[in-house]
């Protein structure tokens, strides 16, 4: 039972791992939260359902999901981004925020507020080990994010494009004075992480077979917690605090009075505010000096 | 145009300016509070309890909702001593999730059915709290305690320097935020005679803070965004469904083209300034080229 | 006036400032000159409490001003600008002014608070009118304060200084950024506030300006006081010279 709900645990945690990286990304090169990142989140599996209603191969839907994500993010940084001054910061957020709700009208007008089924389209058997019962697309959704995550790690840590981001995080200018195509490291990092977001919404429509408007939103807000709680800008931070905290919302919801589950989170990134505002990995992001 | 006169709309109006107020007094001085939801609930079901358990009038129930409302910036007001900005957000979001989280779970107050049967508010109270809410808006922030939040929230190190207690003056801001929000969540339960939590959530403070966009960090321009913005979708009844997303295209438009709103800092004293100095400047261009 | 006396501020074994030595003669008009890096903010911090001399003293009419809190040194009736405008941003110029004129919540009379600011506190308001005339901003006392052109910014920057009837006045270069007309204006408005018996020093690196403007120059590099005299003396100094182009 145990071991059930830590692989519960385990997934919750990567899909908000996922998302996570995608927030820290774009945070650390554009010093902005995207907003409309949960919303990118919701459109994948959508576009997906839709691209199946319209008889496409299913595996070639899940592969345009996740494409058609990565260009909505593109589309978002390019209408809602680029264009606000960044000495307006409430205007990035709010415009964010704004595309965001657009996409979610968009998909309630379309296609009701009530969650839908989404069809299987993998046919992945389910393992027993012991007593555990493990579907096959947790363990499918498991490794992908698990490979994902070491992958980006190694990108940020090891490759070139990581040493970029990295360099347009700590000082857009000086990175661009040294060479760094600034504009498209920024585009390529939308790119990335919409991708992400694309991905996890798939996996999470995938689990539970459903999906639906509004199913974006709890994981958003929560994710937006994990990333400070890890520390903004940092995705080592965003994967260990995304992986923490999903075992941890799991176990409360096992093991807890109803509620605790829910408020633990806030609690917890309120306690991270109070003690050690720049996160666990974070490096203290100073918003005003003399 | 008649449906701008009906009752509902008058009534939506009026809540969404107060809350819209009540968001302008904190960004103002440049604290980012997202309380909004939390002071709501605190207000609304305060204010219900009064009315229904103790036999209050609906007035004064309305009153000390405000009140409590206030009170329950105190531990909002503790985060701003440690974080700002973007942080400060995200924080008073949790903690005003935390607040509705309470109530989903507080049995007493029906937990996630919520509550009805409270005393029915007439909309013309509303429309008078509302207009006597902006008036005092208008004349607090055009007063030097207004533009003390002002220089916070321009440039609160230079404040602090000038001697300014800028701990106070944000705690000030926020408590004035909550009053507004906790009169607005007590005239949402009577004038709809329902509440649940699932009227506090994280979409209300998304369009409240568009409202203010719109419309811009002053009184006048919040009551402004607040007004077109919720009256647009009733008017064009036919993309009510639509409102959001329509909310969403107009604040896209403006935070591209006019970032600051459309009644921002001062632009009305600005109008009329600008006409008198005109003239003098160019003379005062003419006579230093002599010079 | 105010007296530098061997001062030195070394950070990590280098010495930004190096026994430093001079004098501001009371109703005089002082520049602090050098190439970047000479120092100059680093004395000016040291003077308003910003920064711990590292050893040395100095004196504000024969008091120590050493480890005193920048706005106690404010109190005893120093005052200074900084590098950059920071005006407030959706006040007018006047309202700029007197905002210095409200204590806190608790200090002030409610009614006062809850008044706009052209009602009420007449002491301020003519202060705040004295100023508009001397430094000639009348014409833009009600106007949005970051609208106007940054040459005006600065003036308004030194006028908000000068609120609190200073004695003593801290320009830090005042003059970055303006155009010569602007530099023009500038030392017109320092010679009527000296006019007024406020003292002053400036930091500067407009040449022209310092020339036209001081009576007293004194010359950093590299941390150290390497000429003080008139603007004459200073122009043919071999060793000014040297150390603005180069050896």
């Amino acid at each position: 039972m145990f071991t059930q709900q830590l692989v519960n645990g385990l997934m919750l945690g990567s899909v908000y791992a996922l998302i996570g990286i995608g927030y820290t990304l774009v945070f650390g090169v554009l010093r902005m939260l995207n907003l409309a990142h949960a919303y990118i989140f919701t459109s994948a599996p959508f576009i997906t359902f839709a691209l199946i209603g319209a008889s496409v191969s299913p595996m070639l839907a899940l592969f345009l999901g996740v494409v058609g994500a990565a260009f909505l993010g593109v589309l978002l940084y390019l209408v809602a981004f680029k264009p606000i001054p960044p000495e307006h910061a409430l205007g990035g957020f709010v415009a964010s925020l704004s595309f965001g709700i657009i996409i979610q009208v968009v998909i309630v007008n379309f296609y009701g507020s009530q969650p839908k089924k989404f069809p299987t389209i993998l046919n992945l058997p389910d393992f027993n080990l012991g007593n555990v019962i493990l579907s096959g697309v947790q363990i499918g959704s498991l490794c992908i994010s698990a490979s994902l995550m070491i992958g980006l790690l190694y990108l940020i840590k090891s490759t070139r494009f990581g040493r970029n981001i990295r360099a347009i995080a700590q000082n857009q200018m000086a990175a661009s004075l040294l060479g760094v195509a600034v504009p498209a490291a920024v585009l390529l990092v939308f790119f990335m992480s919409s991708a992400l977001a694309g991905l996890a919404g798939l996996m999470v429509a995938m689990r539970f077979e459903s999906i639906g408007a509004f199913m974006g939103d709890m994981y958003a807000i929560k994710a937006l917690a994990i990333i400070i709680i890890g520390g903004l800008g940092d995705v080592r931070g965003a994967v260990f605090a995304g992986l923490l905290l999903g075992v941890c919302e799991v176990m409360f919801q096992a093991y807890a009075p109803p509620g605790w589950s829910e408020a633990f989170i806030w609690l917890f990134l309120i306690g991270v505010f109070l003690v050690r505002p720049e996160g666990i990995f974070g490096v203290g992001i100073k918003t005003r000096e003399i | 145009m008649d449906i701008l006169l009906s009752e509902p709309v008058q009534a939506l109006v009026a809540i969404n300016v107060l809350l819209t107020l009540s968001l302008l007094f904190p960004f103002a001085a440049g604290v980012w509070s997202l309380g909004l939801p939390g002071f709501m609930a605190v207000g609304a079901y305060l204010s219900t309890w009064l009315t229904m358990q103790m036999g209050w009038q609906v007035g004064p129930a309305i009153a000390v909702a405000g009140l409590a409302g206030a009170a329950s910036t105190i531990p909002f007001a503790l985060l701003t001593l440690r974080i700002r900005d973007i942080y400060l957000a995200i924080a008073t979001l949790a903690a005003a999730e935390l607040i509705v989280l309470f109530f989903s779970h507080f049995k007493p107050t029906g937990a996630v059915m919520g509550m009805t049967g409270m005393p029915y508010l007439e909309v013309h109270w509303l429309l008078i709290l509302a207009t006597g809410c902006v008036v005092a808006s208008s004349l607090l922030y055009n007063s030097r305690f207004g533009k003390v939040l002002v220089a916070a929230g321009s440039d609160p190190m230079v404040a602090a320097c000038h001697g300014l207690n800028m701990p106070t003056f944000q705690f000030a801001s926020l408590a004035i935020g909550g009053l507004l929000a906790g009169m607005a969540g007590a005239c949402f339960a009577h004038y709809y005679s329902f509440i649940s939590p699932g009227n506090f959530g994280f979409h209300r403070t998304t369009d409240i803070l568009m409202f203010l966009v719109v419309g811009g960090l002053t009184p006048l321009g919040a009551v402004l965004g607040a007004m077109i913005l919720t009256t647009i979708p009733q008017v064009i009844t036919s993309l009510e469904k639509w409102a959001p997303a329509m909310y969403g295209c107009i604040v896209l438009l403006m935070a591209v083209f006019r970032p600051a709103g459309l009644l921002p800092k001062n632009q009305l004293v600005k109008i009329f300034v600008t006409k008198k100095s005109d003239k003098n400047k160019s003379r005062r261009h003419l006579v230093s080229k002599d010079a | 006036m105010l007296e530098i006396n061997s001062v030195t501020k070394s950070f990590y074994g280098v010495n930004a400032i190096d026994k430093v030595s001079f004098h501001v003669e009371k109703g005089s008009i002082t520049s602090l000159i050098g190439p970047n890096g000479a120092g100059k903010t680093t004395l000016i911090n040291m003077i308003t409490g910003v920064l711990l001399p590292t050893s040395g003293d100095i004196k504000f009419k024969g008091q120590s001003l050493i480890g005193l809190r920048p706005h106690q040194v404010g109190s005893l009736g120093i005052r200074r600008t900084f590098q950059t405008v920071r005006l407030f941003n959706g006040l007018s110029v006047r309202e700029n002014l007197l905002i210095g004129r409200i204590r806190s919540l608790l200090g002030i009379s409610w009614l006062q608070m809850l008044l706009p600011m052209n009602l009420g506190d007449m002491e301020g308001r003519r202060r705040a009118d004295e100023i508009l005339s001397l430094l000639e901003l009348r014409d833009y006392a009600d106007e949005l304060a970051t609208d106007l052109p940054y040459g005006i910014q600065r003036r308004v920057e030194i006028a908000r200084a000068l609120m609190g009837y200073p004695e003593f006045a801290l320009l830090d270069e005042p003059a970055a950024g303006m155009n010569e007309g602007e530099t023009d204006q500038l030392v017109e408005d320092v010679k009527r506030i000296r006019d007024t018996g406020v003292t002053v020093l400036l930091v500067e690196h407009d040449m022209s300006m310092v020339m036209r403007v001081s009576d007293t120059i004194v010359v950093l590099n590299f941390g150290q006081k390497i000429s003080e005299g008139s603007p004459n003396y200073i122009q043919g100094d071999p060793q000014v010279i040297a150390s603005y182009l180069g050896s």
